[in-house]
């Protein structure tokens, strides 16, 4: 987590301090497609050699399941709501 | 195409592992060389960020939203988790505890393990982070639309992992929010976590 704030922090300082180009900034904007694909990789691979989660998956995949949808669901209704307001609930019936 | 990516990145590490063709030293640095690549887009989504003179004044001009999402996003995953956790036959502190770490899978695998037991510990471990990968894939659908929503589904990973994506799919604007978000949700669920186990007696 320190790693990633410092990282964080000399990015805005650069980002301030620097008047960056359009041709690095597209550069930079690249870079952070290249890097999800990396890591995503590895991520991938991590999952691949971790023998708990799989079996947890396996053994729990419905209680797993609906926890997972009922909490994604309930904080994307969340966002929606702040994004929409309150309204928006009876504009859609 | 940043979803896309990210499910083929995905499965293909899995892939090649289970193919035994990833390379060996990937394989014994794939957690290193992952935190790496985070570090690097953590850094360019900072120079991003600090480019854009205005953006600190227009997510200022978000002001309570900036609060009321991280609350409301813990609120609501603690309080689902709760009532489908008892419908699931657990208890409702368990389900409430799995929920409330909203994505950071590494704090609720340990801490739900101590307080509830090991199994509740990897099914803490699982869901949350099943979210974060699931977050990789609809947050560019998702954040077209709803850029709060998006932000929201990311939780605690919205501050780390999941900034590059949000990053991608909105723009300094949002990513600065998420930011903000996922700071204010990593500093509460320890917090939210300690209150569950002290309802469970």
């Amino acid at each position: 987590m320190v790693w990633l704030v410092l990282a964080l922090l000399i990015g805005i300082a650069v980002g301030s301090v620097f008047r960056l180009s359009e041709k690095a900034l597209r550069l930079l904007d690249f870079s952070v497609l290249a890097s999800l694909a990396f890591m995503l990789f590895g991520l991938g691979i991590e999952i691949a050699q971790n023998p708990k989660l799989q079996k947890t998956v396996n053994n729990h995949a419905l209680s797993v399941f609906v926890l997972l949808a009922s909490v994604s669901l309930a904080s994307i209704f969340w966002g929606w709501i702040l994004e929409r307001g309150w309204a928006a609930l009876w504009r859609q019936r | 195409m940043a979803a896309a990516l990210a499910l083929i990145s995905l499965g293909l590490g899995i892939l090649l592992f289970r193919l035994n063709l990833t390379p060996q030293p990937l394989l014994k640095f794939a957690s290193e060389l992952s935190f790496t690549a985070l570090c690097w887009m953590v850094f360019a989504v900072g120079v991003m960020i600090g480019t854009q003179r205005d953006v600190w004044r227009k997510v200022m001009q978000q002001r309570w939203k900036l609060i009321l999402l991280p609350i409301g996003t813990i609120l609501s995953s603690t309080l689902v988790a709760a009532f489908v956790g008892k419908l699931m036959g657990m208890s409702m502190t368990t389900g409430a505890a799995i929920g409330s770490a909203c994505g950071w899978y590494s704090l609720s695998g340990v801490a739900v393990a101590k307080i509830w037991g090991a199994e509740a510990g990897l099914l803490a471990f699982a869901v949350n982070f099943l979210r974060e990968i699931i977050a990789f894939g609809l947050v560019p659908v998702i954040a077209k639309q709803w850029r709060l929503a998006a932000i929201a589904l990311c939780g605690a990973t919205a501050a780390d992992t999941t900034l590059p994506v949000i990053a991608k799919s909105t723009n300094p604007e949002g990513a600065l929010i998420g930011l903000i978000s996922g700071g204010i949700i990593t500093a509460s669920v320890p917090f939210v976590i300690a209150f569950l186990s002290s309802l469970a007696g």
